[in-house]
C-alpha cells in the first residue's frame, strides 16, 4: 500500500476560549489574520523547496476556529498548496464553529469538501457551562445549511462536560447522527491551567466520573451504530467510506506537513513542531517544516510508534505492511510485549488489535510498547 | 582554681521553639567578631539545610567566642541546643557541659511549654540561669508581663533580665555582660587526671569519629593516649581543637575548655555520648556522671521505592547514623515492600527528619510504613517478646497479654481550651492525673496516654482544637497492658503486612473502616475489582471495593501531535514503576503512610 501525504494547517484564532480548552489559540485582531496567512503561505512555499514532493491528497484546516477565515482566504491558501505541492485532493476538511451566519456555500466553492463542526452538545446548559459561544439552535441551523452544501459532514461531541448526563449525551449523539456522515466523540480530559480544571479543583463545578463518562460513551456508541455510524477509531465513528482520510494518516504513520503556529508535522521519518506563538511564527524566523531538518526517528522507536498508533483503530495494525517496512517478524520482535498485554490485545488474522470490548484500554497496551 | 578558668564561661541557650535561640546565637557571634557581617548566614549554627529551612536546631553545635570586658579577655563557649521535644535528651547533654544557661522568653508569647521544661532541666543540672526577654521590638511585646511570669511561674528573679531584640541587635552587649558577671567560671582541676565529658560526636571523613567534649579536669593534647572509660578502648589523640564554629586545631585543651578530640577513631560507636575520656597512662579513678541512654520511641519500616536500591539505602543509613547516634535500624523483609529496614526514632519529628535527609542528601526514593511503637508481648508459653513491627505480632491464640508504652503528657494551654483538651485526651485513651492553674492565663493538664495514640495524630488534633495555643510535652512512663489487637488489611484477599497496625479493640472497627475508605481513595482502579478489607485475625470487620478500571486511554492525537502522546505514555509508565506490586495489585507508595492520616470521624 503506497502511503500518500497530508497537510495540516493550523488556524489559531478564536473569538473566545472554551473553558476546557488548552490548545494554542488567540483572539484575532485587525490585520493579524492577514499577516498570519501570509506567513503560512510562505511556509507552504518554503517546505516544497526543502523536501521531496509526494502525492498529497488530504488537507485539513484545524484550529482554533478555521471558519473565521473568509472563503477568499481559504481559497487563496488552497491555491498556494496546489501551486507548490503535488496536490490532488480527495478530502479537504475545515473545522467550523456551528455558526448559522458562516458562508458555507462560499467555503465549499473555495475547495472545502468536508466540514467538521465543533458542536460538543445539543444542550444549552452544557454549552454554556463549557464556555461555548453558540446555542443548540445555532448548531441546528448551521447543520441544516451546511448539510445542503457539503457531501461530507462531521460533528464533534464531547462527553463528560459539566451539566451533562448519560441521557443528554445520547440525545446529542442522536441529533448529530441525523445530520452527520462522521462523528468524533471525545471524553473530556481536564487539562491543568484551563478554567474548567480550576473550577473542578476548587469544587465549584462537578464533572462526571469515570464510570458515568464510560457509560455515556458506550450508550452513545450504540446509538451511533444504530444510525450506521460505526467506530473505526477510539473517538471516531462514520458511515462506511466516510472515515477521515486525513486523521487516518496519523494512525497509520503516513507523512503529513503541519503548517502554522503550533502545528505538528511528520516528514521524512522525523517529527517537528512549530512555535506555539503567532508572534514568533510571523516574525519570519525559526519556523517552517522546510527550515528545520530534524533527526529521523530511530527504527525501533518508529516501529513501536507504528504499533501504538495503530492500536487506537478498530482494525489495528496491519502486520504484513509493518513487517515489510521494518524488515522483521512482528511476533518475534515483540514477543515480550505481546505476552504482557495478552489480556488486552492479540493477533487477529493479519492484524494486531485491541480485543473486542478492550479498545478503551488502549493506553495500557501502548505502554508496553513505548 | 587556675586563673585561666576564671576567664572562661560555658553556657547554653534554652528556649521554647521559635523564641529566637538561633538568632541570638548568631548575634552573639557577630558581636564578638566571631564572624564578619559579610559571612553571616542566617542561623550560623544550624548547618544542615533542613535546620535552616525548618528553622529548627537538630544537632548540638558549640562555638568559642572572645569577649573583652573591663580590660580582660574572656572565652565564652556557647553550646547551641535543639528546641524540639524529640530532642530534649540532647538539651540535657549540652546542659551537663555548662555552668550556666541563657533562658530566652519571647516578649510577645511569654512562657511556653518548652520554656518551662528547659528551665527546669537547667535548674536540675545546677546551672545558673540568666533570663533574657527577646523580641522587644515587636509592637505586641510585653516585657513587664514576661518578667512577672518568669518570677511567678519559674521562680527566677527577672528584674535585671536584659530586654533585647536578637533580630534587630538591640542590647546584645547586656547579654554578654550578664554572662561574664553572673555565670560562674568552671572549677575543674587542671592538674588532676584527664576527665572529659563527651556531649556529642560527629564523623569526619578525614579525622574519623570526633568527640565533642567538655574538659572537666586535666588536659589533653595531640599525642596523649586516651581511654574511653565505659569500654576501656584506647586511642592516641591526633588533634584537639575548638569550634569557631568551624573546627580549629589548638595545641591543648584543659580543664574548663569546650572543644573536640580526634584520635583516628573509626567507629562512631566508640565515642559514646555521655562517656568520659581519660588519660590512658594516668586514668581518673571515677568517670563523670553520664547520661542515661536514650531509647527510640517510634518505629517504622523504611524501604527503597526501587527495590534494587536496597544497598544504597543501607549505605545511607550507615552514614547518617555516624552523625546521629540515636538512629537505630536493622534489616527487615516485607511481603509487600521487599527488603528494607526497621528503624527506631526518638519521635515523629526525628523520623520525618531522617526520612527527609535520606531522600535529600542521598537522593533516595523511600516508602515508609506508618510508625508504630514497641509492644511487650507475653505469650501463653511464658515467653516474653518485644514487637516493634505489627506484622510480627504472634497469632491471638498465643498471646497472653500485650503491654504498650505509656507517656506522661503535660499540656500547657489557655484555660478556655481545657474542655476540648480533656475530651481529646479521653478519646485517646488517656488517664487524667492532674490539672494546675499556673496563672490566670495558663493551665497545665497532666495525663498519662498510650504513646501509640500520641503518634496517631495527637499533636495535630491538639493544635487544631486549641487554635495552636496548646503545647505538648511528654516523657516515657512505663508500660501498661490493654485490650490490643492486630488489625490487618487485605488487598484482593491477601493480607498486606506493611499495612498492619496494633490498635485498641474498641477502636478497631472505626479505624478499620476509615482506613479501608482511605485505601480505596489512594489505590488506583485497576483492570479488575479489588476488595479492600480490614480484619482482626480471620474476622473481616470492614470492606470497601476499588472498582475495576473502565478506561485507560489518552485523548486524541490533536493535529497529529504524536510526541505529546508518547511523552504522556512514558510519564504514565514511570508512574507505574513507582508503584509497589503486591500480588496482582499495584499500590502507590503513599498508601502506606495514608493509614496515618487523621480523620475527624475516627
Amino acid at each position: 500500500m503506497k502511503k500518500t501525504r497530508g497537510i495540516y494547517l493550523h488556524i489559531p484564532f478564536c473569538t473566545g476560549k472554551c473553558r476546557y480548552c488548552d490548545f494554542y489559540s488567540i483572539k484575532a485582531t485587525g490585520n493579524e489574520i492577514e499577516t498570519y496567512l501570509s506567513a503560512l503561505k510562505d511556509e507552504i512555499r518554503a517546505a516544497s523547496a526543502f523536501n521531496e514532493r509526494k502525492l498529497t491528497d488530504t488537507l485539513y484546516f484545524g484550529g482554533g476556529t478555521p471558519s473565521l477565515l473568509s472563503p477568499g482566504d481559504v481559497a487563496s491558501v488552497i491555491e498556494i498548496v496546489y501551486k507548490y505541492h503535488d496536490f490532488s485532493p480527495t478530502e479537504v476538511t475545515l473545522e467550523a464553529n456551528p455558526d448559522p451566519d458562516t458562508d458555507y456555500a462560499g467555503l465549499f466553492s473555495a475547495g472545502v469538501n468536508r466540514i467538521s463542526f465543533g458542536v460538543q452538545s445539543f444542550d444549552d446548559a452544557v454549552l454554556k457551562a463549557a464556555g461555548r459561544r453558540h446555542t443548540s439552535a445555532d448548531a441546528l441551523k448551521a447543520l441544516e445549511t451546511a448539510r445542503k452544501v457539503f457531501p461530507n459532514l462531521s460533528v464533534d461531541i464531547m462527553l463528560g462536560l459539566p451539566e451533562d448526563s448519560v441521557e443528554g449525551a445520547v440525545r446529542s449523539a442522536e441529533i448529530a447522527a441525523g445530520y452527520a456522515d462522521h462523528v468524533s466523540m471525545y471524553m473530556l480530559k481536564l487539562e491543568e491551567g484551563t478554567p474548567l480544571f480550576e473550577s473542578v479543583r476548587s469544587g465549584k463545578v462537578a464533572v462526571a466520573d469515570e464510570d458515568e463518562t464510560v457509560d455515556a460513551y458506550e450508550a452513545c456508541s450504540e446509538k451511533l451504530k444504530s444510525f450506521g455510524l460505526n467506530r473505526y477509531e477510539i473517538s471516531n465513528f462514520s458511515r462506511s467510506g466516510y472515515e477521515s482520510l486525513h486523521n487516518m494518516k496519523y494512525w497509520n504513520r503516513s507523512e503529513y506537513y503541519g503548517f502554522g503556529a503550533a502545528a505538528h508535522g511528520f516528514i521524512a521519518g522525523a517529527r517537528y513542531n512549530n512555535p506555539y506563538s503567532v508572534k514568533e511564527y510571523t516574525s519570519g524566523n525559526n519556523y517552517g517544516a522546510g527550515k528545520i531538518i530534524p533527526e529521523p526517528i530511530p527504527t525501533d522507536e518508529a516501529a513501536s510508534e507504528a504499533v501504538i498508533l495503530a492500536l487506537r483503530t478498530e482494525k489495528g495494525l496491519y502486520i504484513p505492511d509493518f513487517e515489510s517496512e521494518f524488515s522483521c517478524d512482528f511476533g518475534e520482535k515483540y514477543a515480550r510485549e505481546l505476552d504482557e498485554c495478552s489480556l488486552l490485545a492479540g493477533i487477529d488474522g493479519d492484524y494486531y488489535r485491541m480485543k473486542d470490548g478492550k479498545l478503551l484500554f488502549e493506553s495500557a497496551a501502548a505502554r508496553a510498547f513505548i | 582554681m587556675s586563673s585561666g578558668q576564671s576567664r572562661i564561661r560555658n553556657f547554653c541557650i534554652v528556649a521554647h521553639i521559635d523564641h529566637g535561640k538561633s538568632t541570638l546565637a548568631d548575634r552573639l557571634m557577630e558581636f564578638t567578631d566571631q564572624v564578619s557581617k559579610r559571612d553571616m548566614k542566617e542561623q550560623l549554627l544550624d548547618s544542615m539545610d533542613i535546620e535552616r529551612e525548618r528553622g529548627i536546631t537538630i544537632k548540638l553545635t558549640p562555638v568559642r567566642m572572645f569577649y573583652h570586658y573591663k580590660g580582660e579577655e574572656y572565652t565564652l563557649n556557647l553550646i547551641d541546643t535543639p528546641g524540639h521535644v524529640d530532642f530534649t535528651y540532647e538539651v540535657s547533654r549540652s546542659l551537663a557541659a555548662c555552668e550556666g544557661a541563657i533562658l530566652i522568653v519571647d516578649a510577645t508569647q511569654g512562657i511556653e511549654a518548652q520554656t518551662l521544661t528547659n528551665a527546669y532541666l537547667a535548674i536540675d543540672n545546677n546551672l545558673e540561669i540568666i533570663p533574657v526577654i527577646n523580641k522587644i521590638d515587636l509592637p505586641s511585646a510585653d516585657p513587664e508581663g514576661c518578667k512577672k511570669e518568669i518570677e511567678d511561674i519559674i521562680g527566677l528573679p527577672a528584674e535585671d533580665a536584659p530586654l533585647i531584640s536578637a533580630k534587630e541587635g538591640i542590647n546584645i552587649d547586656e547579654v554578654l555582660k550578664a554572662v561574664v558577671e553572673k555565670l560562674p567560671p568552671p572549677s575543674g582541676n587542671e592538674d588532676a587526671p584527664l576527665r572529659a565529658l563527651i556531649f556529642d560526636s560527629t564523623y569526619d571523613n578525614y579525622k574519623g569519629a570526633i568527640c565533642l567534649v567538655r574538659i572537666v579536669d586535666g588536659k589533653v593534647r595531640p599525642g596523649t593516649g586516651i581511654k574511653m572509660m565505659s569500654s576501656g578502648k584506647c586511642f592516641e589523640c591526633t588533634e584537639v581543637g575548638v569550634f569557631t564554629p568551624q573546627m580549629l586545631p589548638v595545641s591543648e585543651l584543659k580543664a574548663g575548655d569546650v572543644g573536640y578530640i580526634a584520635a583516628s577513631i573509626k567507629n562512631v560507636k566508640d565515642t559514646a555520648v555521655g562517656d568520659t575520656v581519660t588519660d590512658s597512662e594516668n586514668p581518673a579513678p571515677e568517670p563523670l556522671k553520664g547520661y542515661k541512654k536514650i531509647s527510640p520511641m517510634v518505629f517504622a519500616g523504611i524501604y527503597p521505592a526501587d527495590g534494587s536500591k536496597y544497598n544504597d539505602l543501607r549505605d545511607a543509613l550507615d552514614k547518617l547514623s555516624l552523625n546521629d547516634a540515636s538512629l537505630i535500624y536493622e534489616p527487615e523483609a516485607s511481603g509487600a515492600l521487599g527488603f528494607g529496614f526497621r528503624a527506631g526514632f526518638l519521635g515523629l519529628l526525628h523520623m520525618e527528619i531522617i526520612e527527609e535527609r535520606l531522600e535529600r542528601e542521598f537522593d533516595l526514593d523511600l516508602v515508609t510504613t506508618a510508625p508504630s511503637v514497641s509492644y511487650k508481648v507475653k505469650k501463653t508459653n511464658g515467653e516474653e517478646i518485644t514487637v516493634d513491627n505489627p506484622s510480627h505480632l504472634p497469632p491471638p491464640t498465643e498471646i497472653e497479654s500485650i503491654e504498650e508504652p505509656i507517656v506522661k503528657a503535660e499540656i500547657y494551654s489557655p484555660p478556655e481550651y481545657v474542655g476540648s483538651i480533656m475530651e481529646l485526651c479521653q478519646e485517646k485513651r488517656g488517664t487524667f492525673v492532674d490539672l494546675t492553674y499556673l496563672d490566670q492565663s495558663r493551665v497545665k493538664i497532666y495525663y498519662t496516654i498510650p504513646l501509640a495514640e500520641i503518634i496517631y495524630d495527637f499533636f495535630d488534633s491538639l493544635k487544631s482544637r486549641t487554635r495552636g495555643y496548646a503545647s505538648l510535652e511528654y516523657e516515657p512512663d512505663g508500660y501498661r497492658a490493654d485490650n490490643l489487637v492486630k488489625l490487618d488489611f487485605l488487598l484482593n484477599g491477601e493480607s498486606c503486612d506493611a499495612l498492619s497496625l496494633i490498635v485498641h479493640r474498641d477502636k478497631a472497627y472505626a479505624r478499620g473502616r476509615s482506613i479501608c475508605e482511605r485505601l480505596k481513595e489512594v489505590i488506583p482502579r485497576q483492570m479488575f475489582e479489588i476488595p479492600v478489607q480490614a480484619a482482626i485475625g480471620s474476622k473481616i470487620i470492614a470492606r470497601e471495593t476499588v472498582k475495576a478500571l473502565r478506561k485507560d486511554v489518552l485523548a486524541k492525537c490533536y493535529g497529529g501531535d504524536i510526541t505529546r502522546k508518547k511523552k504522556l505514555l512514558e510519564k504514565q509508565k514511570e508512574g507505574k514503576k513507582r508503584m509497589r506490586q503486591f500480588g496482582s495489585v499495584a499500590i502507590p507508595s503513599e498508601a502506606f503512610m495514608s493509614i496515618l492520616k487523621f480523620d475527624e470521624k475516627d
